[in-house]
């Protein structure tokens, strides 16, 4: 099993990897690649969000006993967060450049500031704080248990 | 940690960063004007009085002051360590930092003992405080991130240097007062390469990849080179037998070569391949580093003797170059990215019922692509010119002064663009 630092981190990186095709796709007008690569960047955030908000977060939670610390800062980010994946959502079934690459890069920002707070403080901690939950862990978070 | 500073919650309010934001071209422009006034007397010797001035109005009021802004924000959002009673220390901060630039500034090019003085009471508080509430802030926090750790070394350089300057200064200050001139050489090492390419080699470990998907740094690269830096910086203050001057310089600019080639080794391989103003301006400031560090080494094994005061030269690319590329480059990303953060933090600290609506201009919106691309043009051609200005003389000094004072001026206009939409927004939300 890898370390929860590795695995979410590294569903960052993809995420951000895939973002950047989208952009690439959307700067060459290439609307039937751009909307296709959006359908995969909002769906692995969502699932992103989702492996945090119900499997890591609840377990955060239960080992740490902050439930008003870190987790509701960060899951108040990912509902702002979901609400500019919405916008940019918008803006790539209007084939609309502009608005699409300005809120992608918004997204983007948002998301970096977001994922660096998880990556250098929370994940760290969660790694030491779950050290005997990783089982239950893996139940809620898909793919957790095979490392990928 | 205390980990609930993390939350963006515990960020100054937008005002706060801009104040120093807005006042660093405002510097830039400055500088243009004692090039304009002194001309080529100016490059020829790092000791005449205009230089200085010139050398100040970059370290303090252009490069102190960007830094300064950015690590207010930084400090509580990024490394949770939270400085007290921020909003208002910030004010006050802001204040002393361009009074006293402008008091040393004056002081160089006037020779008056009271500015002097007034530049010594107005900086030795404010850089004090600043450096020692930085290392204290992420000491009581706990952070262990290289970042945080750089960072704090590059505090205690940015005290050595600060010191070393007090008491330089204070030899112009205070008659009767024997001040050995040869500390200097000290005081612009500890500055230079302590406190701001330290400082930068620490941050960009974390922002290089967070704000251009680049690969990261390879791991713990960023925070050896600070080691050894200091190390180098300490041995080189505190040792001094034949030949060990020149080991040190060497190893010092092989270690600023080798952090500006693998940082341009990341540049270019961003995952997001879209033009970006900021990876410009960072890969401009790179070039500038391996310049610099490429003309040490020249200098120090023995090249054939150059027609200019080399120092000068370091300087140049050093400060003008490779410092103010960044800080200009690292504004266009911060400044739209806090104007659109502040603007929805209504809604991220849930001060709005769910589900309002509330308007807030993408970032691309707040300054456009073509005049910071513009400016880009001009600083590189600044860059340019000031170098042909201090090998060939002539009037091409005048050039750069007129192309520096542009490029700032229209970083400027930018950076008060961006508040401008900010403050619109504001005012149709309170009278809609
Ligand atoms: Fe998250
Ligand atoms: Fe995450």
């Amino acid at each position: 099993m890898p370390t929860i630092s590795e695995f979410f981190s590294a569903q960052h990186r993809s995420c951000d990897a895939l973002l950047g095709k989208m952009e690439a796709a959307v700067d060459r007008d290439d609307w039937q690649q751009a909307e296709i690569l959006f359908d995969q960047v909002r769906a692995e955030t969502l699932q992103h969000f989702e492996n945090e908000e119900q499997g890591l977060f609840p377990l955060f939670e239960q080992a740490t006993g902050m439930h008003q610390g870190p987790t509701q800062v960060m899951r108040s980010e990912h509902a702002e967060l979901r609400e500019l994946l919405q916008s940019l959502g918008a803006a790539m079934q209007a084939h609309d450049q502009n608005a699409a690459l300005g809120t992608a890069e918004t997204f983007f920002l948002f998301l970096q500031q977001h994922n660096v707070k998880e990556e250098q403080v929370l994940y760290p901690m969660a790694d030491q704080a779950l050290q005997d939950s990783l089982s239950a862990l893996s139940e809620k978070v898909p793919g957790f248990a095979a490392g990928s | 940690m205390n980990l609930s500073a993390l939350s963006l919650e515990n960020a100054p309010r937008f005002w706060t960063p801009l104040r120093f934001f807005i006042s660093v071209p405002v510097f830039g422009m400055l500088a243009a004007l004692i090039l304009f006034m002194d001309g080529n007397q100016l490059l020829q010797s790092r000791w005449h009085p205009a230089t200085l001035a010139l050398t100040h109005i970059f370290t303090l009021g252009y490069i102190a002051m960007g830094m300064l802004g950015a690590l207010l924000q930084m400090l509580p959002v990024v490394m949770g360590a939270s400085l007290p009673r921020v909003e208002r220390s910030a004010f006050l901060m802001h204040l002393l930092l361009a009074a006293g630039a402008l008091s040393l500034v004056a002081g160089f090019l006037t020779d008056l003992r009271l500015l002097f003085a007034a530049a010594l009471l107005l900086l030795v508080p404010v850089l004090m405080v600043f450096a020692v509430a930085v290392v204290l802030a992420i000491w009581r926090a706990g952070t262990a991130g290289a970042t945080a750790r750089a960072v704090q070394i590059a505090a205690v350089a940015l005290l050595v240097t600060l010191g070393l300057g007090a008491w330089l200064v204070s030899g112009y200050a205070f008659e009767g007062l024997q001040v050995q001139r040869s500390l200097t050489d000290y005081h612009a090492a500890w500055g230079i390469i302590g406190w701001i390419l330290m400082l930068i080699i620490g941050v960009s470990a974390q922002v290089i990849p967070m704000f251009l998907t680049t690969p990261t740094y390879p791991h713990g690269f960023n925070l050896w080179l600070v080691y050894l830096l200091m190390l180098m910086l300490s041995a080189g203050s505190l040792l001094s037998f034949a030949g060990f001057a020149r080991t040190v310089t060497v190893l010092v600019a092989v270690l600023m070569i080798s952090y500006a080639v693998v940082s341009l080794y990341l540049l270019a391989r961003r995952r997001r391949k879209r033009f970006d103003v900021t990876d410009r301006f960072w890969r401009l400031g790179m070039l500038c580093l391996i310049g610099a560090g490429g003309a040490l080494l020249y200098d120090v094994l023995g090249g054939t003797q150059m027609d200019l005061d080399p120092t000068v030269l370091y300087g140049l690319l050093l400060l003008a170059g490779f410092a103010v590329s960044l800080i200009n480059g690292m504004l266009y990303k911060i400044v739209p990215f806090l104007v659109w953060l502040n603007l929805r933090m209504p809604v991220l600290k849930g001060q709005v019922p769910a589900g309002t609506r509330l308007y807030a201009p993408n970032i691309h919106e707040v300054i456009s692509a073509r005049p910071m691309q513009l400016q880009f043009w001009l600083h590189t051609g600044s860059l340019l010119l000031l170098l042909a200005a201090l090998f060939a003389r002539g009037l091409w000094v005048y050039a750069a002064a007129a192309l520096l004072l542009l490029s700032n001026l229209l970083l400027l206009i930018n950076l008060l663009r961006a508040a401008r939409v900010y403050s619109r927004c504001c005012k149709a939300r309170n009278h809609p």
